[in-house]
């Protein structure tokens, strides 16, 4: 009896040793190629091989070579290093490495896809990065974000969400987090556009890029596309710094009420339309009803296709809010010039739309000084005469 | 004294021990079967990446291009003048029904007005069968010495996107990336137009004011539709589709399109397009089954010529 025991505990043990510690691999974007329906097994194998080419493994990062474009402007492979790879602190001395899976991995996933093991008891989920789209920034929708504004979500956390703040870190350990997150947005973005290329242009056995392969003139030309694609890619990162948009001085008069006061006519008026989505109490109960971009894409609106993507991996569909302004939280900042931008530019990937054109920078301060007076407005006006309901004393 | 040779019951002991054993491989198997489960954590969707190939792509991927850009130098036919093509897509069979939109909130008044429902306009049959919102655009390249004059002077227009009723008047709209959108707002109440292209099209979203307009510009081509919806009125929904050229065409509310001044003597190639099946692989075309993979269609027009197309599409495809 006990010898079959020792043996039961023996072979469990055998066996967990050779499955612990899976080597980190980055996971195919199967949901997004399974949206564009055309990619057939073998071409996703491809698609996996081309970005270890350009972008190596999680263990080992590389960056992608183009003719066109010093990759290196935008992400610096010597300093992804000390993201990259397994958690290694055993030697002071020696350079750190690990630090996207020490400190970011467990809720936005290795792959930087928005799936850590932890990422599905959070709300909201954390950022998937893949589609190079972020929130909070300074550039307007299109734009990709600055290397400040991912430096400004790092230090200070976001606010109202799991995302917490890094501020502790040393200065060259953010400065390579900040670029760790954006070598994986960009692999992610040119997966996707893969993902895209196959299924408008590739017949069913057709390969993106055909190597090792005897046909040196098809190679070429599918090489000229890959690089095609990744330069469109990255370029978007690079013209990143120029594309801040400019905050004009507050106006000058000092009468914050009367700011205020065209501020709120502002807010439910029909140009600006804020109550429309926010409320008419500002408590974020107007329409409720709509999905941000990276849900908009697993169909939540039709439950049996969501299914399809849940089961590839997807995270149940949840509608997005709109902000409850009364509460002072405000995600992607509370200093005046963060929600400046936030009314001017709109919030990129979800339902927040960028103000009218016709709204000039003092209308879009006056809504500003109105937003950052609602949490400390009263819901309702307190009576000020009326029935006092006072015991008569004899 | 000897033993009748009956069957025997073993002694009880004896049974619960061997339960006990059997338990005991059960349990073993199910610990088994649990680590192995436990094991298979990768993705199964696609077989794994090989190394020895992805280390073949890099070296491939890192070898300098050459200066002197051959492709641009291989000898294309040249355009020899222009010609027209149109015709006219009908429906074969009675189209699926249409979902009823969840209308509701503050501006049910103006969005559905009297209290009348308000049906999704995915698919449109017009007279005879005759199906609207198709879109043909041209995929293959097409240098700018092609263009007629006609054409390049309008590469930079303005061109309407309109709004009413909170329904994008057009379902399937098509437009040059060079040029400008006017997005107008023909409601007396707050819209916003959310456009989300995939690849190179700059996205936008922005918030256009009662009878008011936006204008977009987005400077980039793109490969398929995309959508355009309202985020004040999520029920609202339209494509979009920016091409680098201006030979494309949605059909009207009756199934009619036509092309003009597109180039001649040349082969091109053809996307045909319609929201609900996407890309439309097979059609009657003038009475003869067509196959257009991933909606390719090829066509070569001769000079001057007005050819006419008379598509007919089962209504299966569109369930």
């Amino acid at each position: 009896m006990g010898r079959a025991w020792a043996a039961a505990v023996g072979v469990c043990l055998l066996l967990q040793a050779g499955c612990n510690s899976p080597e980190a691999a980055f996971h195919f974007n199967a949901v997004y190629a399974h949206k564009q329906s055309g990619v057939t097994k073998s071409q996703a194998k491809n698609v996996k091989e081309i970005l270890i080419a350009q972008f190596g493994t999680p263990d080992e990062p590389a960056i992608p070579a183009l003719p066109d474009l010093d990759v290196s402007t935008v992400i610096s492979l010597d300093r992804l290093k000390m993201s990259a790879g397994p958690v290694e602190r055993t030697d002071d001395t020696a350079p750190r490495r690990g630090l996207y899976r020490e400190h970011c991995a467990h809720c936005h996933g290795v792959t930087g896809d928005g799936r850590g093991p932890t990422a599905r008891f959070l709300n909201p989920y954390p950022r998937d990065y893949r589609r190079g789209t972020f929130k909070f920034k300074s550039t307007p929708v299109g734009g990709r974000p600055t290397h400040a504004d991912l430096k400004r979500i790092l230090v200070d956390g976001i606010p109202g969400t799991a995302m917490p703040s890094f501020k502790l870190l040393a200065a060259d350990e953010l400065e390579s987090l900040i670029q760790y997150v954006k070598y994986l947005a960009i692999r992610g973005e040119v997966e996707r556009s893969y993902i895209l290329e196959i299924d408008a242009e590739l017949e069913e056995e057709d390969l993106l890029l055909n190597v090792p392969g005897e046909d040196a003139e098809q190679v070429a030309e599918q090489v000229e596309v890959i690089q095609d694609i990744t330069s469109m890619v990255l370029s978007r990162w690079a013209n990143a710094a120029g594309q801040a948009t400019e905050v004009p001085a507050h106006p000058v008069d000092d009468d914050k009420i009367a700011s205020i006061t065209r501020g709120r006519e502002l807010f439910f008026g029909t140009t600006a339309n804020c109550v429309k989505c926010h409320g008419d109490t500002a408590l974020g109960d107007g329409q409720t009803t709509d999905y941000d971009e990276w849900t908009k894409e697993i169909d939540p609106t039709k439950p049996h296709l969501a299914a399809e993507y849940v089961a590839l991996g997807a995270f149940s569909p949840r509608n997005i809010r709109p902000r409850n302004l009364r509460q002072g939280v405000y995600r992607g900042g509370r200093r005046p010039v963060d929600i400046y931008w936030r009314i001017k530019n709109g919030i990129e990937g979800t339902p927040m739309p960028a103000a009218p054109a016709t709204l000039g920078s003092d209308d879009i301060w006056h809504l500003v000084d109105y937003v950052r007076s609602l949490p400390y407005e009263a819901l309702s006006q307190a009576r000020t005469s009326g029935p006092k309901f006072q015991r008569e004393r004899n | 004294m000897t033993t009748p040779l009956t069957p025997q019951k073993p002694p009880l002991r004896a049974t619960i021990s061997s339960m006990r054993r059997a338990s005991t491989y059960y349990l073993l198997l199910a610990a088994l079967l649990v680590m192995l489960g436990g094991c298979g954590r990768g993705s199964s969707v696609a077989p794994k990446a090989e190394m020895d190939i992805a280390e073949a792509m890099r070296a491939a991927l890192t070898v300098e291009s050459g200066e002197d850009d051959s492709s641009a130098a291989v000898e294309q036919a040249d355009s020899t003048g222009f010609a027209t093509l149109k015709g006219r897509f009908l429906l074969d069979g009675s189209p699926p029904k249409m979902p009823l939109l969840p209308v509701k909130g503050d501006d049910v008044a103006i969005c559905a007005p009297g209290g009348a429902p308000v049906f999704s306009n995915a698919i449109v049959v017009g007279k005879d069968g005759g199906l609207a919102n198709v879109l043909l655009y041209v995929t293959s390249d097409i240098p700018d010495n092609w263009l007629h004059e006609a054409d390049v002077a309008t590469a930079t227009a303005t061109v309407d996107f309109d709004q009413k009723q909170c329904i994008f008047l057009s379902r399937v709209f098509a437009m040059r990336s060079t040029q400008t959108l006017k997005i107008l707002n023909s409601d007396p109440i707050g819209h916003n137009t959310n456009i989300t292209p995939k690849q190179r099209a700059t996205p936008f979203n922005q918030t256009i004011g009662a009878n008011s307009f936006a204008l977009y510009t987005p400077g980039g081509e793109e490969r398929a539709p995309f959508p355009v919806s309202c985020s004040i009125h999520p029920w609202m929904k339209a494509w979009m589709i920016t091409r680098g050229n201006p030979y494309f065409a949605v059909t009207d509310k009756d199934g009619y399109f036509e092309i003009p001044r597109v180039p001649s003597g040349v082969e091109l190639e053809f996307r045909v397009w319609h929201e609900l099946p996407a890309y439309i692989e097979s059609a009657t075309l003038s009475g003869v089954p067509v196959k257009w993979p991933k909606g390719r269609m090829k066509i070569s027009l001769e000079k001057d010529a007005t050819v006419d197309m008379n598509v007919s599409l089962d209504a299966g495809l569109f369930n």
